[in-house]
C-alpha cells in the first residue's frame, strides 16, 4: 500500500484515520494534534463535505469562545468522534498519558491530558492512533490509567466504538468482551509481525482482513488540496509543509 | 476540572461529573471523587467530585480602578475562578479612574469579586499580554535552562527574585520601562 | 466605598502558608510580578491549581519551593518545553505531589 506512494507515517495514518470521519457528524481533536487534524480535513474532502470539524487551538477550526465551552459541549454529548493518542494502550482499552514508572517518582513524565479522561466517556466514537506499533506502546497493562476502557459497574458512558490505528494495523475494542482485537492488517505487513510487535495477546481466531488499500485519490487529495489548505489557513502549516509530501 | 470549579462558584458542596471512573486519577484521590447512585435513576451510578473553593485566585489583567473593578482577558475563565475563590488578587497593567463595564478590550469583573488590585505594568514579564507585549522568548528559554538543577534554579531566583526588591527594580534589571507612570501606592 | 488598590507587598499578605491558589491556565497573562513577590516572602506549602492546564504559573511556584503540590490536567510549557521544566525535574525526584485531573 505504501509502495509507489512513498508515504510518510503521518500521511499514512492521516489517510487511514480520514476514513472514520462521517458526513453530518462533529469530529474533533485536541491541541498538538497534527495527524488527526489532517485526517479530518482529508475526510471532509473525500466523503464528508458537511462534517463539522473541530481542531482545538487552530485559527479557523476552533469555534468555541472558551475552553469550558468545548468541555461542556463534549460532556453534553455533542461530539460524535474524537481522536486520542497516548504513550501506552493496553488490551483492556486503557490508555496512559501521564507517566512510565511510579506516578510520584516516574522514569518518564508527560505533560498530562486535556480532558481526554472525560472525552473517553462522553464521545460515542473514539479513534486512537500511534505513530509506532511496538511492544512498548501496546502493553499488557498501562503504567497509569489516564483513560479507562471499561466503566466500573453501572457508571454510564456514551462511548460505543473504539478503534486503534497504527502504521501496521487496525485494532478494534470488542464492546462485549471488553478486549482489544486485531481488526485488519495493512498491506505489506503480516499478522505475525503485528503479533510480534504487540505486547498483549491479540487472540487471533481465523482469517484477518487486509485493510483496504490506500488509493491514488486519497494520496493526491492529501498532497494537493489538504496540504495547501492547511498552509493557507495556518492549521499546522509547518507540519503540513514538512510532513506531507509533494504530489 | 471545570465542573469542580463551577460547583465551587455555585456554592454547592459537590457536582456530578463525567469520566474519571476506572482511572488512576480517581483511584489516587478517594477524598475528592466518589461513585454514588444517581438519586434520580437507581439504575445508574455517577462520579461526584468535590467542589473547588480555592483560598486565593491570582490573575493579571489589563485595567483596574481604586474600587477594585478590573478588566481581564476577554476569553478566559477568570470570573468563574474569582467567584469560586475566597480572596482574589488582580495585578493590572494600568489604573484608570473607572473601569467601564462596556469596555470591549477585555472582560469586566466587578469589584465585589476582587479583594485587591495592584498596579504592575509589564506584570506578566517574561510571559506576554496579547495586544500589549509579546512573550520574552529569550528570557523564557533562560528559565527553562535554569530549571535543570537546584543549583542553577537557585541562581536564577537569586538574580530575578531575591536580589531584587520590587517589581520596579525587576523591570530595571531586565532593561524595560513601562509606558505608564510610577506605581501607585 | 472601599478602596482596594494596594501595593504588591500588601496584596501578598493575603496569601498564607498552605493556601490553595488558583490560576488561569495559559502561558500568556502569568501574574509574574505577584509570583515573584510570593517567592521573595518565602511562602510555603502552597497547592497551586491550574484551571485548566498550567504552565509558567505552576512551574515557577514549584521551582521556587512555594508550592509542593499542584493540581491540573496538563502541565506543559507551550513551545518552550514538552513538560514544564521544574515540574519534570521535581516530580522525577519525588519531591512534589501532582493531583491529576481531567
Amino acid at each position: 500500500m505504501t509502495i509507489g506512494f512513498d508515504l510518510t507515517i503521518e500521511e499514512q495514518l492521516a489517510i487511514l484515520m480520514s476514513r472514520e470521519v462521517n458526513d453530518w457528524e462533529t469530529s474533533a481533536c485536541g491541541a498538538l494534534s497534527f495527524i488527526p487534524a489532517t485526517a479530518m480535513l482529508l475526510g471532509r474532502e473525500m466523503r464528508a463535505p458537511n462534517a463539522e470539524i473541530i481542531i482545538l487551538g487552530s485559527r479557523d477550526y476552533s469555534p468555541f469562545v472558551t475552553g469550558k465551552d468545548f468541555h461542556f459541549h463534549a460532556q453534553r454529548g455533542q461530539l460524535d468522534l474524537f481522536f486520542i493518542s497516548a504513550i501506552e494502550i493496553d488490551q483492556h482499552g486503557n490508555f496512559n498519558l501521564h507517566v512510565i514508572g511510579d506516578r510520584d517518582e516516574p522514569d518518564v513524565l508527560m505533560p498530562g491530558q486535556y480532558g481526554t479522561g472525560m472525552l473517553y466517556y462522553a464521545v460515542p466514537r473514539i479513534v486512537m492512533f500511534r505513530t509506532e506499533h511496538t511492544r512498548r506502546s501496546f502493553v499488557d497493562q498501562v503504567n497509569y490509567v489516564s483513560g479507562a476502557g471499561t466503566s466500573p459497574n453501572g457508571v454510564s458512558r456514551r462511548t460505543r466504538e473504539v478503534k486503534v490505528i497504527t502504521p501496521m494495523a487496525k485494532l478494534n475494542f470488542n464492546q462485549e468482551s471488553r478486549i482489544m482485537e486485531l481488526g485488519s492488517v495493512h498491506e505489506g505487513f503480516s499478522v505475525d509481525q503485528v503479533v510480534e510487535n504487540t505486547g498483549f495477546n491479540l487472540g487471533i481466531r481465523g482469517e484477518i482482513d487486509t485493510t483496504p488499500q490506500i488509493t491514488e485519490e486519497e494520496v493526491h487529495t492529501l498532497r494537493t488540496v489538504v496540504k495547501s489548505h492547511m498552509i493557507d489557513s495556518e492549521t499546522y502549516p509547518n507540519e503540513a509543509a514538512n510532513l506531507i509530501r509533494e504530489p | 476540572m471545570y465542573t469542580m470549579i463551577q460547583a465551587g462558584s455555585m456554592g454547592v458542596p459537590f457536582t456530578s461529573t463525567l469520566g474519571y471512573a476506572g482511572t488512576d486519577i480517581l483511584e489516587r484521590r478517594p477524598d475528592d471523587f466518589k461513585i454514588i447512585e444517581n438519586p434520580f435513576d437507581s439504575q445508574e451510578r455517577t462520579v461526584v467530585a468535590k467542589a473547588m473553593n480555592p483560598d486565593v485566585a491570582i490573575f493579571h489583567g489589563l485595567k483596574g480602578d481604586r474600587l477594585g473593578n478590573v478588566l481581564v482577558q476577554k476569553h478566559g475563565e477568570e470570573l468563574l475562578l474569582a467567584q469560586a475563590s475566597r480572596r482574589v488578587i488582580v495585578t493590572v497593567e494600568e489604573i484608570v479612574n473607572s473601569v467601564d463595564f462596556e469596555d470591549s478590550d477585555g472582560w469586566f469583573i466587578p469589584a465585589i469579586h476582587v479583594s485587591a488590585v495592584v498596579h504592575a505594568s509589564l506584570g506578566a514579564h517574561p510571559t506576554g499580554v496579547p495586544g500589549l507585549y509579546d512573550a520574552d522568548e529569550d528570557r523564557i528559554n533562560e528559565y527553562v535552562k535554569a530549571s535543570g538543577s537546584d543549583e542553577s534554579f537557585n541562581k536564577y531566583l537569586n538574580r530575578y527574585v531575591f536580589e531584587v526588591g520590587s517589581h520596579q527594580q525587576y523591570l530595571e534589571l531586565v532593561g524595560l520601562r513601562p509606558e505608564l507612570e510610577a506605581v501607585a501606592r | 466605598m472601599r478602596e482596594k488598590l494596594v501595593s504588591v507587598e500588601q496584596a501578598a499578605q493575603i496569601v498564607k502558608d498552605g493556601d490553595h491558589i488558583v490560576f488561569n491556565g495559559s502561558m500568556d497573562w502569568t501574574p509574574m510580578a505577584m509570583l515573584r513577590e510570593l517567592a521573595r516572602r518565602e511562602i510555603r506549602g502552597i497547592t497551586a491549581l491550574g484551571v485548566v492546564g498550567g504552565a509558567m504559573n505552576l512551574d515557577f511556584l514549584l521551582g521556587a519551593g512555594v508550592a509542593d503540590q499542584v493540581e491540573t490536567c496538563s502541565l506543559g510549557f507551550d513551545e518552550y518545553a514538552r513538560v514544564a521544566p521544574n515540574y519534570e525535574r521535581l516530580q522525577k525526584q519525588g519531591r512534589m505531589r501532582m493531583l491529576d485531573n481531567t
